[in-house]
């Protein structure tokens, strides 16, 4: 049918009106009554109604017309239905709202293009080493080395640029002032790769970075220029020392631009400085060393595929320059975190938050389900009238799903909000403050959540919509909604959404409980050292050019002068402190037989003497060092723990053992007492204590007891260490600190856990609640019948309780039998609480028992109060 | 009574055959719709019943389709009615559906073989 020839609808009318007067006709000349024959026309013809519909359902733009048409009366009808639409809205806002932020946040870290321009050709390289081949790391292994990095570089056709940087502390000299700067060493064509313009002066040449040592340039964020040299544009040309070398600032970076992984950057050094740097690893930057990142930018029409496959074939060229070595290149379009390692660890982190997203979003359909269902059971007579008189039950089911699409979609434009709001609030409770990251969720995420709206919307929708359109139009119309008989797979169908929430919200809870409790043991368990009075002090030595015995004479001195002030106990150097770094190596416990089985692998420690003192670490058989002992060798006295004897030779007497390790002999002088220092709950086992002159731990640690606040300590170092040399920077850590630090983690996590539990326990109840009431008010009758013939109102309060104790009491036993096991799943996380917790159980349980009890009995004491002459008379 | 379910699912049934149908009662001249039915009725011995609601539509869409054209005139007593006449191309439909039609029914009786087609 061509448009200009459309019929109009009165057309249509009047051609079934012939039709009928004809039938009516024919029927008379069969010999019936007029009536009678005007009955069995309209009988002969069916549903008029059907018929007309489908006439307009035939017309062009139909589809679009009926969806416009229930798209109004959805809307109309949520409109006089305010206090449902309103909690229905709600309740997905936060169903919907709970998962758009953690998309947010895990787009944000995992998937995100670079905020760079032209993001969609800039990939992330790394590279996989196979093959019998002993790969020195230094950082991350899928990292490049610097030759890989210039023969890629160099020669791929693929990539209009390969760019390589890495990340270090460095000290910047301002004035007379030190500064701790986050710096990168960049290749010189970083700035081109990225597309980054300068503000002011230029970035890297290419002849900066042209051999080992050149390059005495620097490039400056803009915050950096902002921050230190007081936004002053005369800084191009100048001088800055850094490292206590001299640079020359050639540029400042745009505003905006902080580097491409998670710290800010303030200031790019070429990467060919790094012998000048560091000159006892001078030899790195041409070993094959991974410790570089990648990043490169693809030619206008190179795919990522295509770029792989080049560099792969590129680098097992390479090969050929290091025997046994096996390459292959991975490019991926680049993220804030490139390397494998990173990604793959973070993939079941991001799957089990993601899951528990599902879990509240499954929860909040589930209520909106039920609240469906019950408007449903309200609108049966409505919806029977509307069948009766010819609409179809696709049409209706259409409509029905209008309304829930209409919902989802004003939940989830409110769930967008929180989607804005949460994910900065997470960072609040992160430990680092300082990060380069932008949380704001984008297109992406915002299709997403549209997707996920859509999906809850089926959920909930479907099951309502299909059921409420299924009657038995006679029941229907004779209103019979008291009857139980046609809502019982309703019925069951709320029933078991709400046992899911239980057991969900409980689930929930016992994590959120765990982790809870968890922290609190973290600080109330005997880790095996002092927890108060110990400051660890940390000085950026290397950076100020310092070699192991300049470094030797400084920390010699400074621990003196600070033994010698009041107030300060005791004080060590050490190689690594509580909670604060560790080592493992392998020692032979038998070194008169040389065979595998009396090896063991240990964690170890360098100490200087009263280590043991100022650690607060008890020694429960033999002794400590000496100070003479810390340059001893051959044999070198050592100090091992509990553990290690106890594996190493049982109930033998362990004083005066010998050990070795390949290298050197040993010989055992005392026993330390087993602690906790790599992680809190959880016992080191075997340790091994050496003892070392500070002129062998550069860059390391020296620890203070004292009865002093760790602010004065730091105060006092400070002080005594800049008299020694005024470019010394002090960073310090107390025990509290690193304890603080340690539970971060896990204190999110159960932070994290306590929103979604109490996000949970708070649709459970508004579940069972609407469950329950809803239940007593469609059975009012059979309820009233029960007081008439003598019930007591007790007893009928009795029967709601029960009824809902069963729902509550199966979905509470699914939940906490679901908690044991996912207990058993964070047990690492938990500082040696058991996870099976009875406090953490009991107390969930009693908290989710006591909330859905108040529940229920506010409908049962409804229903005690029935009238049964009222609800007789309703009939 | 006559319920929705009952209705979709004589419609589905018919949704081939009942064009086939119209087609054929209007190759030997114009028809209007209930005298369509009618037709298909009575040359059918009564065996074929029409569901005036799915007829409308069906000749909606033969028509859309170019096959049938439709015109209002006036019945041999005298009232207005729509009256369907077949179109050189709803002729050469009608000669392929029938060859269809009659494939059909002969591999579905194969199938059955002699067993089967007793009443």
């Amino acid at each position: 049918m061509r448009w200009w020839k459309r019929r109009s609808a009165r057309d249509f009318a009047e051609e079934i009106e012939s039709h009928l007067e004809f039938e009516r006709e024919q029927q008379v000349a069969e010999g019936r009554s007029r009536d009678e024959a005007r009955f069995g026309a309209r009988r002969a013809f069916g549903n008029l109604t059907a018929a007309r519909e489908r006439f307009f359902d035939s017309r062009r733009g139909a589809g679009l017309d009926s969806a416009w048409r229930n798209l109004r009366y959805a809307a109309r009808g949520l409109l006089r239905r305010r206090g449902f639409a309103a909690t229905a809205i709600v309740t997905l806002a936060f169903g919907i709202g709970v998962n758009s932020a953690l998309i947010t946040v895990l787009y944000s870290l995992l998937l995100r293009p670079l905020p760079v321009r032209g993001a969609t050709h800039v990939v992330s390289v790394t590279r996989a080493i196979n093959g019998r081949y002993s790969l020195k790391v230094f950082g991350r292994e899928s990292m490049l080395s610097y030759p890989d990095y210039q023969r890629l570089q160099r020669e791929s056709q693929t990539l209009a640029q390969l760019a390589v940087y890495r990340g270090e502390s460095m000290t910047l000299l301002s004035g007379d002032r030190a500064i701790g700067v986050r710096a990168q060493l960049a290749s010189c064509n970083y700035f081109a790769t990225l597309q980054v313009a300068m503000r002011y002066g230029r970035p890297f040449a290419p002849d900066e970075c042209a051999a080992a040592g050149d390059g005495g340039v620097v490039v400056l964020s803009f915050g950096a220029w902002q921050r230190q040299f007081g936004s002053d544009s005369t800084i191009v040309g100048r001088t800055v020392v850094v490292n206590r070398l001299p640079f020359t600032v050639v540029g400042v970076a745009e505003p905006g631009f902080a580097g491409i992984d998670m710290d800010r950057t303030e200031l790019w050094i070429p990467v060919t400085m790094f012998p000048r740097l560091h000159p006892e690893q001078a030899g790195d930057l041409d070993a094959d060393v991974s410790w570089l990142s990648a990043v490169g930018r693809l030619v206008e029409h190179a795919s990522i595929a295509s770029a792989r496959v080049e560099l792969s074939a590129l680098a097992r060229r390479e090969d050929a320059n290091w025997p046994g070595r096996e390459t292959s290149i991975s490019v991926a379009r680049a993220t804030l975190f490139p390397a494998q390692e990173d990604r793959k660890a973070a993939a079941p982190i991001a799957m089990s938050v993601l899951a528990l997203g599902l879990l509240v979003l499954v929860m909040a359909c589930a209520n909106v389900m039920n609240l469906l269902l019950a408007r449903a059971a309200a609108r049966r007579r409505e919806i029977g009238i509307r069948l009766s008189l010819g609409a179809s039950r696709p049409r209706l089911v259409m409509q029905l799903l209008t309304e829930s699409v209409l919902l989802a979609a004003l939940g989830g434009l409110l769930g967008m909000a929180l989607a804005y709001w949460i994910p900065p609030l997470l960072l609040l409770a992160a430990p680092v403050q300082e990060v380069n990251i932008r949380l704001a969720p984008d297109g992406w995420v915002m299709l997403t959540t549209a997707g996920v709206a859509l999906g809850a919307a089926l959920l909930f929708g479907l099951v309502p919509a299909l059921q409420s359109t299924d009657l038995s139009l006679t029941a229907a119309m004779r209103n019979d909604s008291t009857s139980t008989r046609h809502v019982s797979p309703a019925s069951r169908m709320r029933s078991i959404a709400v046992g899911v929430q239980v057991a969900a919200s409980a689930l929930l809870l016992v994590t959120a409980a765990l982790f809870l409790r968890a922290t609190r043991q973290a600080f109330a368990v005997d880790p095996g050292y002092a927890t108060r009075g110990t400051v660890s002090l940390l000085f950026n030595l290397e950076q100020l050019g310092y070699d192991g015995s300049r470094s030797g004479r400084f920390m010699d001195a400074l621990r003196r002068a600070l033994a010698a002030t009041p107030g300060v106990k005791s004080v060590a150097v050490t190689q690594f402190a509580a909670l604060r770094g560790r080592g493992n190596t392998v020692v032979n416990t038998n070194p008169a037989v040389q065979d595998s089985t009396s090896e063991r692998e240990t964690l170890f420690n360098h100490v200087s003497t009263s280590y043991f003192e100022t650690a607060g670490i008890a020694i429960v058989r033999g002794r400590g060092f000496s100070e003479r002992e810390e340059s001893q060798r051959d044999p070198t006295p050592v100090v091992v723990s509990e553990a290690f004897a106890r594996t190493a030779w049982g109930a033998g007497e362990p004083i005066g053992r010998e050990l070795a390790d390949g290298t050197r002999r040993m010989t055992v002088v005392g026993i330390a007492r087993d602690v906790q220092s790599v992680s809190l709950g959880i016992d080191d086992g075997p340790y091994l204590y050496s003892p070392a002159h500070p002129s062998e731990l550069l860059g390391r640690l020296l620890i203070v007891r004292s009865d002093l606040p760790a602010t004065s300590v730091r105060a006092l170092a400070e002080r005594e260490a800049l008299r020694l040399d005024p470019g010394v920077l002090v960073t310090s850590r107390s025990i509290e600190e690193g304890m603080a630090a340690a539970i971060a983690p896990v204190r999110i996590a159960g932070l994290f856990a306590t929103g979604l539990g109490g996000v949970a326990l708070l649709l459970a109840v508004v579940g069972v609640y609407g469950v329950v009431s809803f239940g007593v008010s469609q059975r009012s009758r059979e309820i009233g019948i029960r007081i008439a013939l003598g019930a007591t109102p007790r007893s009928v309060q009795r029967l709601v309780l029960r009824e809902g104790g069963r729902v509550i009491g199966i979905g509470l036993l699914g939940g906490l039998l679901a908690a044991a096991g996912a207990a058993q799943v964070i047990r690492s996380l938990l500082f040696g609480l058991n996870p099976l917790d009875a406090t953490a159980f009991s107390g969930a349980a009693l908290a989710l028992g006591i909330a859905s009890a108040l529940a229920v009995s506010i409908p049962a004491a409804r229903a005690a109060r029935v009238d049964p002459v009222t609800t007789l008379r309703e009939e | 009574m006559s319920t929705r379910t009952d209705d979709r699912e004589r419609d589905s049934l018919l949704q081939g055959t009942l064009d086939l149908l119209i087609l054929r009662t209007l190759l030997f001249g114009e028809h209007h719709g209930q005298g369509i039915a009618r037709a298909i009725q009575s040359n059918s011995g009564d065996a074929l019943l029409v569901d005036h609601g799915s007829l409308y539509p069906a000749l909606q869409r033969l028509e859309a389709k170019g096959w049938l054209r439709a015109d209002w005139g006036v019945s041999e007593n005298n009232r207005r009615a729509r009256f369907y006449t077949l179109t050189k191309s709803g002729r050469a439909q009608l000669r392929a559906e029938a060859g269809r039609w009659n494939r059909l029914v002969a591999a579905v009786g194969l199938v059955l073989g002699p067993v089967l087609t007793q009443e």
